[in-house]
């Protein structure tokens, strides 16, 4: 079920509306049975996988805090499991090409013959929605367990955790601590959280149909025919999808967040604000904040973080972001990308080195001009990784990188943007970042009486609201796209 | 007293402080309010989505005979797989204007078709029709007139019914039939089916004659009404629902569920004719026979108006077998019934870059390009021989 189709629109409020009227004994039953159906009405058969590593885990957190002079074989048992069913599900036939291929390579000198070798064997396997997120869910929760944090013992909290509609497919991964404080606090209808969890959901269906959705047409057509982009269309092509995938997975997150906030529950952000990072640290401080601190908290602080000489800073950081890109695809593009973005942060943690030792700089550091600067440097950088993300195949990639330097007229890729409605709704979406950079920034809104009346109008007629979501409703409804396209995370 | 009195003041006070947050009311004029902001609303969201150019998809409406047609002079914008946006013709049809009356030492060119002669997926200059007539006025050694009759979802039975009422008064000389894989099922329904597509279906009666099935089509009530066709017209949100109908009807099945369950009690085709033991009109038919019947009549009707067939076969990328079976029995009819033939999948499947000539299913600018050039050799060839009686 996506969160942008019709079925999801039904299912919501039926969910919502069930939720508010049962006495609270029976809410978190009916969340766990609506989040199973959720899951199960895609594949039925995985909602067996979920509830499977569900139970186990459950049993491996008790068994840690339990067994504490066994708690070191049993986190080990518990890490094999999950990274087990994870490597089994999305990496054997990634294992298995890449296995064909070394083979393929040398072939010629074990003789093997040659349509051997070009059928590569691969395994009947379906990647189950969202099993990369609830494994990282399940991972952090026996980690820290072992830590020495209280293992949950209500196990239909627990399995409520694991599968938790709102962020069960594709993130914000959840922390058990701030959701089982949630889950006790029996919280009653808000009015305010309620009327939040709308606006956030609208906000994220504009973002996914009306931007994210009409980018993916307009960068299809570039990545469809790489040969034939010049400089421009391939630009625009790569500066598009590195939109269309921050707003496509924020949008997604807004809908999960929006969702989960009309059920009283409130999730983790995923994004702040990541294209305006000065730098590529700050940018992964901003992007996919959920998956950023876990690789930080489960992976580069047990390496040793960054309380250890410089060189292995700088170690740790490069097999944290490749681990990163595999986590991402099972595809060497994959590996590829998080090994640039690795070979970004190290040098970008030797310029800011730089720049601290060097007064000269760091007196340039405050400036306007160098802010903006790696605001746009940074960007650039992003969006230049980003076809190793969206690409085919390595090949393809490489053709689209070399083609980013080939001067030539703007083509087909930029002519199918100004036709599309882009233009006006990006401006429309420009103008709300811009009011909402503002209010977050705590500037004061310019004192015109109209806007305040409008304001104040807004606050009181229930009227004016109505009408306002039914023309935001209608306003997505007639800019989006007519295929209704899955999000793009969901298929890591 | 005075306490109720000072706690309401406090309230009141609390309430209106900056920053507090206001509670809303119901007041008396709400009604008046939510009806007038309705109205603001509704005539704000039309010209902003007319700026944008939403909401402008909708170029069909229902027809007594054919079951759809175009609305005439109706600004189309499209962007389903590529883009246009272009008027349609004042007489209905997605070309420039034509008169009726045809010029001395003018040849005309009718093309039938469905979406893919249509073209809405390239601005209107770059369909084949125009494009043709471009490399006639060049190559042509006298004057020639295309004009474009391509509707979309057209079966051939559609064609042929619009041939007979709408084409022959602009009296063509030649008619070019693009005909697809799936027209032949388009043409028949099953007997019993009363859900199909609302158009003029056929079937063959004991006797092998080609019969008219009028069940399904549109009423009297719904081809003439005026409302409907206002907001059809000019309603950008109208286009928007109607789009949106479309997509949910394509991609949602629970919404087809539920959208018929809620449609059912006002239409009077609920029920098939043989749950009331009703007989079933005729026997279930087989596609491409009855469309072999329907080229027949066409190309006996462009026969009786001194007009020459031309039928082209959609290339056939997907090599579909039926397809290959329906378009080599034709092969065989053509000489026996006096028509030209034209198999234009080897041209696009030997095209040195197949993929470029379509965007998903409907021609690219490219294979429009090369869907001329091929016609007008054809044309060009076709007016060198004799035409056959």
């Amino acid at each position: 079920m996506l969160f942008n189709s019709f079925t999801y629109l039904l299912f919501l409020p039926i969910v919502v509306a069930l939720h508010w009227l049962l006495p609270r004994a029976f809410r978190r039953g009916l969340l766990l049975l609506a989040s199973y159906f959720f899951y199960m009405s895609w594949m039925p058969a995985y909602g067996l996988l979920i509830f499977g590593l569900t139970v186990a885990n459950y049993f491996f957190a008790l068994a840690i805090a339990h067994f504490t002079s066994q708690r070191k074989p049993i986190l080990i048992a518990g890490l094999v499991f999950n990274l087990g069913s994870l490597c089994f599900f999305k990496y054997t036939n990634f294992l298995l090409n890449s296995l064909w291929l070394a083979a393929g390579w040398s072939h010629k000198a074990i003789h093997w013959p040659p349509d051997l070798v070009s059928t590569s064997p691969t395994l009947n396997i379906i990647l189950p929605l969202g099993i990369s997120f609830f494994t990282f869910e399940f991972i952090h929760y026996i980690v820290d367990v072992y830590r020495g944090s209280k293992p949950l013992t209500n196990f239909w909290h627990f399995s409520l955790f694991a599968a938790f509609f709102p962020s069960q497919i594709a993130g914000p991964i959840k922390r058990f601590q701030d959701f089982n404080c949630q889950l006790h606090q029996n919280v009653d209808f808000s009015k305010e959280k309620f009327q939040q969890g709308l606006s956030l959901i609208f906000l994220g269906l504009f973002k996914k149909m009306v931007l994210s959705d009409n980018l993916g047409r307009v960068v299809g057509i570039g990545f469809a025919h790489p040969a034939q982009m010049g400089a421009i269309d391939a630009w625009v092509s790569a500066a598009g999808f590195t939109l269309q995938i921050f707003l496509d997975f924020s949008g997604y997150t807004d809908v999960g967040r929006g969702s989960a906030l009309l059920l009283g529950y409130k999730l983790p952000e995923n994004f702040n604000w990541p294209f305006l990072s000065a730098n590529l640290n700050e940018f992964w401080r901003r992007w996919h904040i959920s998956l950023s601190t876990w690789l930080r908290d489960y992976l580069f602080i047990p390496l040793g973080g960054s309380r250890v000489s410089s060189w292995k800073v700088k170690r740790n950081l490069f097999i944290t972001m490749s681990l990163g890109g595999l986590w991402h695809g099972a595809a060497w593009h994959y590996v590829i990308w998080g090994i640039f973005h690795g070979t970004g942060l190290v040098l970008t943690k030797d310029w800011l080195d730089l720049v601290e030792k060097t007064p000269v700089l760091k007196r340039c550091q405050g400036h306007f001009l160098w802010h903006w600067s790696g605001v746009a440097l940074t960007f650039l950088f992003v969006a230049y990784a980003c076809i190793l993300f969206r690409a085919q195949d390595l090949p393809q990639a490489g053709l689209i990188m070399q083609r980013m330097f080939q001067p030539a007229l703007p083509g087909a890729v930029w002519q199918a943007l100004l036709n599309s409605t882009l233009p006006v709704s990006g401006s429309i979406y420009a103008m709300f970042l811009w009011a909402s950079r503002r209010r977050e920034l705590g500037k004061n809104e310019p004192d015109i009486r109209l806007v305040s009346w409008l304001s104040r109008w807004w606050q009181t007629s229930f009227c004016a609201r109505a009408t306002g979501y039914a023309c935001l409703a209608l306003i997505i409804l007639g800019f989006a796209p007519e295929d209704v396209a899955p999000f793009i995370y969901f298929q890591f | 007293m005075t306490t109720a009195t000072q706690t309401a003041a406090s309230k009141q006070a609390s309430a209106t402080a900056p920053g507090a947050p206001v509670k809303a009311r119901w007041r008396w004029h709400t009604p008046f309010e939510a009806a007038l902001l309705l109205v603001a609303a509704a005539a704000v969201l039309e010209c902003f989505f007319n700026f944008c150019g939403v909401g402008m998809e909708e170029f069909l409406q229902p027809d007594l005979n054919l079951g759809c047609k175009h609305i005439p002079g109706k600004k189309v914008v499209w962007r389903m797989e590529g883009y246009s946006s272009d008027r349609l013709s004042q007489a209905g049809f997605r070309d420039v204007e034509h008169s009726l009356s045809k010029q001395a030492g003018v040849t005309r060119v009718a093309l039938l078709g469905d979406s893919a002669c249509e073209g809405l997926q390239v601005p209107m200059k770059d369909t084949y029709a125009r494009r043709l007539q471009a490399i006639l006025d060049k190559e042509g050694s006298k004057r020639y007139e295309v004009l474009n009759f391509g509707c979309s979802s057209y079966s051939t039975g559609q064609e042929l019914r619009q041939f007979e009422r709408d084409v022959t008064v602009y009296s063509p000389d030649i008619t070019v039939l693009l005909y697809s894989s799936g027209d032949a099922l388009e043409n028949i329904r099953k007997p019993w089916d009363l859900k199909a597509e609302p158009r003029p279906y056929f079937y063959l009666n004991d006797k092998g004659e080609l019969m008219l099935d009028k069940a399904i089509l549109p009423s009297e009530r719904l081809s003439h009404n005026t409302t409907l066709d206002f907001l059809r017209r000019y309603s950008r949100i109208w286009g928007i629902f109607s789009h949106a109908n479309l997509t949910f009807s394509l991609n949602e099945p629970l919404y087809r569920k539920l959208r018929g369950w809620v449609l059912a009690p006002f239409t009077n085709r609920r029920q098939s004719p043989t749950a009331n033991g009703v007989t079933l009109p005729y026997a279930p038919q087989d596609g491409w026979k009855v469309t072999r019947q329907i080229i027949k009549r066409l190309n006996g009707d462009c026969q009786s108006h001194n007009c020459r067939l031309l039928v082209l076969g959609f290339p056939n990328m997907v090599q579909d077998r039926e397809f290959d079976r329906q378009l080599k029995d034709l092969q065989k009819l053509k000489s026996t019934w006096g028509f030209s033939l034209k198999d234009l999948t080897p041209v696009f499947r030997w095209h040195p870059d197949p993929m470029s000539l379509f965007f998903k299913y409907h021609f690219s600018s490219s294979g429009h390009a090369l869907m001329a050039r091929e016609i007008a050799a054809s044309i060009l060839s076709l007016e060198k021989t004799p035409a056959s009686k």
